[in-house]
């Protein structure tokens, strides 16, 4: 009776352990703003569900949780709706262009060396960027925000200068910066690209992007990013549903019931943090992610052969 | 007259089989119960039991299988000489689904029997692999490995029981194990006897996997309407994430 059958997976479930993952990855989800996706395939893939489906079925679970956590911070005014949506646009701009990007380069071949080669890179950097950086800022003082102004004090002049002569200026209230319309909307594109060939949400990157390219307040990134994902993986969801008939509804509910609760009690938790604290934990969690890449690109596979992903 | 008494001994021995449903190279005795699997909302895999009747002295093998499947794979190799990553494209043709073997007790060797063709070793006959390339028998290896992991392809050298001697005829029994990742379908249970080095008979009883229920509407509504589907599955989501929000305010607003 703990079973449940996916008849989209075409395989059963243990709903327990659904609703523990669900739960587990929502509560990332509430403290990071981070959508899971690149903690949650894998782990679905070795409870027996193809990856399609695993993707699929995870973005549809997503529009859940970041539904939830995006309420959450909402009320405590962590969501900068005008950013969100330019960094959106971007994003989905972004996306169309690295899905036929990656058209081209699988057409070149040697394509999944250069994405799992950038995967790790991506992972690599940004985590160890960022560790260090919090790390830093978190010895020197506890007031995070404005140590990590001058603990770099000469590129962000020099940042700055560039930032300020690009027109359409334009103050982000909540972020509490004053930008060009078009930075938000180029590191969408920016991301979304990235997004869409390394074939994950893009929550890891957009989150760093947004703390150190865009210098908005850590509190603030959880909850833009939240918003921005509910859109995003609402889109996918539909397509997905559409176009491959991919999305397993009973798995996405069994997660959402996990993930829904998961994302309200990482909200508070990610109240109780102080910015720096958030960033070293998420940059762990990220240099977590690449170690286990790198492992699996050295170690000898269990299976010389492999099951392609979509049919 | 001797003649005469031979033909009248045969004659009696292939009425005695013919009444237990078996004959010499005919058709022998095979059960399945269920003959249908009905995967339901809580199905979680099920078993599928295989029992008949065949003369004393024989043994007996036993194979469920499914149709073949074109299956794409990628193949794994070593980039630089360092990285392990997936290197070329293959192409599995009439790759059963399902394949598996049980045998006697008195024939744990099959794959050296008449027998064989219903061992692994037949697969390498059927599966036809492309690009072709000398190492396809270290490739199907890896693949009825890969398919095992999944409970798909097995072997059970000694995993049929008999029943006790009575009249020279012995009642057989096995278990097969239909794991809940089987996919809905048609598939088969075939059954062959061998005596003295050969092959006596054989039969064959299909098998039916169904969805019914609440997995078999929302499949029909997913694969029929993939649109619509795709809005309610967002709609119940953000739905659940906004009940989960207004609970939750609710609850701190308490304190």
């Amino acid at each position: 009776m703990w079973h449940m059958y996916l008849p989209i997976a075409g395989n059963s479930v243990n709903i327990l352990t659904i609703f523990g993952l669900g739960g587990f990855v929502g509560l990332l989800s509430g403290i990071f703003g981070v959508g899971g996706g690149f903690l949650m395939t894998p782990l679905l893939m070795m409870f027996g569900i193809p990856a399609t489906v695993a993707a699929a079925s995870d973005s549809n679970q997503i529009v859940g949780a970041s539904t939830s956590g995006t309420l959450a911070h909402w009320r405590l005014g962590n969501v900068d709706v005008k950013m969100g949506v330019l960094l959106l646009i971007g994003g989905v701009a972004g996306g169309t262009v690295g899905v036929q990007l990656i058209k081209i380069l699988r057409a070149m071949g040697n394509a999944d060396f250069l994405i799992s080669l950038t995967y790790v890179l991506m992972l690599g950097g940004v985590g160890s960027y960022m560790f260090i950086e919090s790390l830093m800022s978190l010895k020197k003082t506890t007031a995070s925000e404005v140590v990590e102004i001058s603990a770099t004090p000469k590129k962000q002049s020099t940042y700055a200068l560039i930032f300020k002569k690009i027109p359409f200026q334009t103050r982000f209230d909540k972020s509490g910066v004053e930008l060009s319309i078009l930075v938000p909307l180029f590191l969408g594109v920016f991301v979304g690209v990235l997004a869409a060939i390394m074939g994950v949400g893009g929550g890891f990157i957009m989150v760093p992007v947004m703390v150190y390219l865009l210098r908005m307040p850590m509190h603030v990134v959880v909850g833009t990013s939240l918003f921005q994902i509910l859109f995003t993986c609402v889109n996918v969801t539909i397509m997905q549903a559409k176009t491959n008939h991919t999305v397993d509804f009973v798995l996405a509910v069994l997660l959402l019931l996990g993930s829904t609760l998961g994302a309200q009690v990482g909200t508070k938790v990610s109240k109780k943090l102080k910015g720096d604290q958030l960033k070293i934990l998420l940059a762990s969690l990220v240099l977590l992610v690449c170690v286990k890449m790198l492992a699996g690109l050295l170690m000898t596979p269990d299976f010389m052969i492999a099951m392609k992903g979509g049919h | 007259m001797k003649k005469n008494h031979k033909l009248y001994f045969f004659i009696l021995l292939t009425g005695l089989w013919l009444q237990s449903g078996n004959a010499k190279g005919a058709t022998l005795d095979i059960n399945l119960t269920p003959e249908t699997v009905d995967i339901g909302t809580f199905y979680n895999g099920t078993t599928v039991k295989v029992t008949g009747q065949i003369p004393a002295a024989a043994e007996i093998v036993v194979r469920l299988s499914g149709e073949g499947e074109e299956l794409h794979l990628k193949r794994k190799g070593k980039v630089a000489g360092l990285l392990w990553m997936n290197t070329s494209d293959l192409i599995f043709e009439n790759a059963p689904k399902v394949y598996k073997v049980a045998t006697g007790s008195g024939l744990m060797d099959l794959d050296t029997s008449a027998a064989q063709d219903f061992g692994f070793p037949a697969l390498k006959s059927r599966i036809e692999i492309s690009p072709a390339s000398s190492d396809n028998d270290f490739l199907l290896q890896e693949f009825i490995r890969l398919k095992s992991k999944d409970a798909l392809y097995s072997s059970t050298p000694g995993g049929v029981s008999y029943g006790p001697e009575a009249g020279g005829i012995k009642s057989y029994e096995t278990t097969m194990s239909i794991p809940s990742n089987m996919k809905p379908g048609d598939y088969a249970v075939e059954v062959a006897a061998l005596q003295d080095g050969s092959i006596i008979g054989s039969s064959s009883k299909p098998l039916t996997l169904q969805q019914v229920g609440f997995p078999q509407q929302l499949s029909k509504m997913a694969y029929g309407n993939g649109l619509w589907f795709g809005i309610m599955s967002v709609a119940i989501a953000v739905m659940a994430g906004l009940f989960m929000g207004i609970a939750f305010k609710g609850k701190s607003g308490a304190h």
